[in-house]
């Protein structure tokens, strides 16, 4: 399972910024950001992607206000403005998601394609009903219970809030949900180590 | 006078094919060179389902642009208002006001290409109804600058009664220009003055920097190829002697005679010629070279911005 940063209980957009620039160089796999007014939620994941190399850009989309061809180009341009990074979570009716998914992929409707098509070959439309998003406690023996959960329910990808520093979500929490036996020892020994004083 | 430059289409176009990815970077790595070298604004332009992928989103591209600069002003010339939800449209823009310090310009107008309307679901013949309820809605929420782009008097009285700034094509000869801030001008004053301040005036000319004969040779062909688009496009504009519908090769000679090619010095004389606030030079054409581009934006940063700032 990979776990997501949801970035959304952050009302402070340079905030949720210097959170996805600490998610990215930490390599979570994706941050997860939108939900606010309709039309400027592709508009922060575009700044994130300028700020940020390799993480993800999942984008929560209010997708009943805009024509499925004006959402899946403002995705197309995010895909090439992060390179391949573009993840929609759209909030709509299904064949709203569907239309905006067969744009995406290349398919017409009413004659008319996507141009410019997106980065990635295929882009992954996700439908924000079936996208899971939990809020961890930042207690970390109750937050490992909840991830072994997840992961052996067969859940695939989630989205968390978490209270606490980045570095101890990945280290304890990203790390645990990619396997079933994950050594906690090493993670807790990790947290004893000295603090890396190298100066170059 | 300000001076900035556009317009970026992000194009890849059949006379000179590109990557889109490619395209997406060097648009942020212009932006960054136009702050250092002290450009005032960067102006983004749209259309949709066209063959080269000319952008259809301009919203995220001028986050991502606005994200890479810190001052750096960018704007939409234009955005096409009545294929897009008003109300979505100013939630966006003052969503990039607020983000990033009032950096962002909204620049709208109605587009003309029948096919961008039906893939939108929308009837052409609803286009200026649907401009006129999109310009009511902005000019009462006045989410960030707003300017509107037009190509008939008409239009300029459009914007001026409603207290909008006007931004003009760089197709048009100085009498259409001339012609169109009047009518601009005295619908706003026809208007009681909306606002109190008069509406500010943005022209795009084509003009590029060269100092030999060849160079302006050269420089001129890529203005009249670049309007190969707009035939494609089938723009045509009513009563200004820009018609690429039907009479492509007159078209551009009319573009070519209002272009300005030459050193800082000579360009500079024209545009003083001018009665604007704000001069976009175009110079976003598909077949330059990446360093003929990234040279004239250095020299219209260190040539032309001095000696146009007391103007």
């Amino acid at each position: 399972m990979r776990i997501g940063l949801d970035l959304r209980k952050s009302a402070d957009p340079a905030e949720r910024e210097a959170l996805a620039r600490k998610a990215d160089s930490l390599g979570v796999w994706a941050v997860l950001v939108g939900g606010g007014p309709s039309g400027t939620e592709v508009s922060e994941a575009a700044s994130i992607a300028i700020a940020t190399n390799n993480v993800h850009l999942a984008v929560w989309v209010d997708g009943s206000s805009e024509h499925p061809l004006t959402l899946a180009e403002e995705i197309s341009i995010l895909d090439h403005l992060s390179e391949r990074r573009a993840l929609p979570v759209i909030a709509a009716e299904p064949q709203i998601i569907t239309r905006v998914q067969q744009f995406l992929d290349g398919y017409s409707h009413d004659g008319f394609h996507l141009v410019p098509p997106p980065a990635q070959t295929i882009v992954p439309v996700w439908d924000a009903s079936e996208v899971k998003v939990l809020e961890l406690t930042g207690d970390l023996v109750k937050d490992r219970v909840t991830i072994d959960t997840e992961r052996d329910s067969g859940t695939t990808h989630l989205f968390v809030s978490w209270p606490g520093s980045i570095e101890t979500m990945v280290r304890h929490l990203s790390t645990r949900a990619l396997v079933n036996d994950f050594p906690q020892l090493v993670a807790d020994l990790a947290d004893a180590l000295p603090e890396n004083n190298w100066s170059q | 006078m300000k001076i900035g430059i556009g317009l970026w289409c992000l194009q890849s176009t059949a006379t000179s094919p590109r990557s889109f990815t490619q395209n997406y970077g060097d648009l942020i790595e212009d932006s960054v060179l136009a702050e250092q070298v002290g450009v005032h604004s960067l102006w983004l332009s749209e259309h949709h389902v066209y063959y080269d992928g000319y952008c259809p989103a301009l919203i995220p591209a001028a986050a991502a642009a606005l994200s890479a600069t810190s001052t750096l002003e960018i704007g939409t010339g234009v955005l096409l208002l009545p294929l897009a939800s008003a109300d979505r449209v100013s939630s966006a823009a003052q969503n990039l006001t607020e983000r990033f310090d009032g950096r962002f310009h909204l620049g709208v107008g109605m587009g003309y290409r029948p096919n961008e309307f039906a893939a939108k679901g929308f009837d052409i013949s609803d286009r200026v109804k649907r401009m006129n309820a999109g310009l009511d809605l902005l000019a009462q929420k006045r989410p960030s600058p707003l300017w509107v782009g037009v190509t008939s008097e008409v239009a300029a009285r459009r914007a001026g009664r409603r207290g909008l700034g006007l931004f003009i094509s760089g197709a048009f000869s100085s009498t259409v220009v001339n012609s169109l801030i009047k009518a601009h001008r005295e619908a706003w004053e026809g208007a009681g003055s909306p606002g109190g301040e008069r509406p500010a005036v943005g022209l795009l000319r084509n003009l590029w920097l060269a100092d030999t004969p060849a160079e302006r040779r050269q420089a001129l062909d890529w203005v009249r190829s670049s309007y190969l688009v707009y035939a494609g496009l089938g723009w045509g504009a009513d009563s200004t002697g820009v018609d690429f519908t039907a009479q492509v090769e007159a078209s551009m000679d009319e573009v070519e005679a209002s272009a300005i090619v030459g050193n800082a010095d000579e360009i500079a004389e024209n545009l003083d010629s001018y009665d604007v606030d704000l001069v976009v030079c175009r110079i976003g054409y598909d077949q330059p070279p990446r360093s003929a581009l990234t040279e004239v934006i250095e020299r219209i940063g260190t040539e032309l911005v001095p000696r146009m700032a007391s103007a």
